[in-house]
């Protein structure tokens, strides 16, 4: 158990505002291996977000912990790629931009520009947004602006986790038919 | 990774439509082939048909403000044409002051000059005051917007000196500086400062979660958070406060140079006044509300060209 990947190890959320305290999540344990693909499927309010937002280290957790390869997480990181529920792009920068933002801040040193320019690339080919690269979020759809999240969420890692916060339901809604 | 998603699909959607098949009819929609419609192209309309619109959009924004022009210039004519009248008429402007309309860069003597170069020279000591107060006012806004203590310290303070009208500093600043020129964009300094931090401060108030949970998973440096998230988010405010700023200073540069003296519009004003030459300060007068007007619509156009794409979520 001590080599598990990513261990979320009895966390507990309580949000407080005022008087009035709300406990999301209790006694929440869940041990991921590397290449492990999970899930959290849930109905609405449930804590799911909540949950993935403690493991990007987005909220900080009322008990317990998140062991990332044993180290405590506590703070967000370009190691836990998040792909944010409402697609969070940045409306003044273009869809490539807004991934090269991404990359060039994790891979800025350890890549070429032509390097950094081909990996950008090939995250968009991934999610057939390449012939969008000069558009602006507010000139594509919805599930686009989500594939460009994804894009850059896979784009942040160095091929090995990464936490996908795409919600079918949610700002994705039903656009599931356009993809492939 | 289609397999299952396909697999699903079927599993859930064609049974259904199969019991719905045994009670009511199933219509086939007849597949129609696709026909590529070619579009007639644009460059056949002659010069002619395309000046059209263009010539009418500019035949309607421009004559109902020459209507009224018109009207107030004819209504000033016959108000101010009377015996006792103080002030001159329309007619007796442009005989008197015809030199200053026609030629607004004519150069006879170092107090003899063009409201033009008059015009500049106010422009030049606004271009100072107002960068500096764009530049600082950024910086403070900035901060005010992003620390809960900085705007809990600095805010009661900046909203007692923001209403401190601009030639209140005047005295001050002479006092301070002991020369006119560094004085007077003092004053264009102070004045234009005030909105320009507080719709910064707004503006980064209203920063998107969204875009500061980007910053945090790319763990953004303070500087790189500046440039790279704020700066473009609170763009559309910085650009409202820049507008007012803008605005404000071209009014207390003429105020000021009133009293300061020197080459610019303003010291022109006061000194027509004193000579009793009222043609000259009414042309003196639509050339600053002109300028001003170019300012503001200056302003405004780099903010629309920087801001491009902000604005749409």
């Amino acid at each position: 158990m001590t080599s598990a990947y990513l261990k979320i190890d009895h966390v507990e959320k309580t949000f407080q505002r005022g008087a009035a305290t709300t406990n999301v999540l209790k006694d929440v344990s869940l041990v991921i291996d590397k290449g492990e693909y999970v899930s959290i499927i849930g109905h609405s309010g449930c804590g799911k977000s909540t949950l993935l937002n403690i493991v990007a280290g987005l909220t900080p957790v009322t008990e317990g912990a998140v062991l990332l390869e044993g180290k405590e997480v506590n703070a967000p990181g370009p190691e836990r790629a998040v792909v944010f529920q409402n697609h969070s792009l940045l409306p003044w920068l273009s869809v490539y931009d807004n991934v090269a933002l991404a990359v060039n801040k994790v891979f800025g040193r350890s890549k070429s520009k032509a390097e950094r320019h081909d990996w950008i690339m090939h995250n968009l080919d991934l999610v057939q947004m390449a012939h969008a690269r000069d558009k602006r979020p507010g000139e594509i759809s919805g599930g686009m602006k989500q594939r460009v999240g994804i894009a850059r969420g896979l784009a942040m890692e160095r091929p090995s986790a990464g936490f996908d916060h795409a919600d079918p339901c949610g700002a994705r809604e039903h656009d599931d038919h356009d993809h492939p | 990774m289609n397999a299952p998603i396909d697999h699903g699909r079927d599993g859930m959607g064609q049974p259904a439509l199969k019991d719905a098949g045994t009670g009511a009819k199933v219509v086939a929609l007849p597949a129609a082939a696709a026909a590529v419609v070619a579009l007639p192209r644009a460059t056949g309309k002659s010069l002619r048909e395309k000046l059209a619109p263009l010539a009418k959009s500019v035949l309607v924004t421009l004559v109902p403000p020459l209507i009224t022009v018109a009207l107030i210039l004819l209504f000033w004519q016959i108000a101010a044409s009377g015996p006792q009248s103080s002030l001159p008429p329309p007619t007796k402007i442009w005989t008197e002051a015809k030199d200053l309309i026609t030629e607004p860069f004519f150069w006879a003597g170092s107090q003899d000059i063009g409201l033009g170069w008059r015009i500049l020279v106010s422009l030049q000591r606004v271009a100072i005051g107002f960068g500096l107060a764009a530049i600082v006012g950024i910086l403070l806004g900035a901060l005010v917007g992003q620390s809960v203590w900085a705007m809990r310290g600095l805010d009661p303070v900046f909203q007692v000196l923001r209403t401190v009208p601009p030639l209140a500093w005047l005295p001050l600043s002479l006092a301070a500086f002991r020369d006119s020129q560094p004085s007077a964009i003092f004053v264009i300094f102070i004045t234009a400062i005030w909105p320009v931090i507080i719709n910064t401060a707004v503006g980064i108030r209203n920063i998107p979660q969204d875009y500061r949970n980007v910053a945090q998973v790319l763990r953004l440096n303070q500087v790189e958070f500046f440039f790279k998230i704020m700066v473009p988010s609170a763009a559309p405010y910085i650009f409202t406060g820049l507008r007012i700023g803008v605005g404000l200073s071209w009014l207390a540069i003429v105020a000021a140079e009133m009293l300061t003296g020197g080459v610019g519009i303003g010291f022109f004003i006061w000194d027509a006044w004193n000579s009793s030459r009222l043609s000259d300060i009414i042309v003196a007068l639509v050339y600053i509300g002109v300028v001003g007007f170019v300012l503001d619509r200056l302003v405004a156009f780099i903010g629309a060209i920087v801001t491009r794409g902000t604005a749409a979520q």
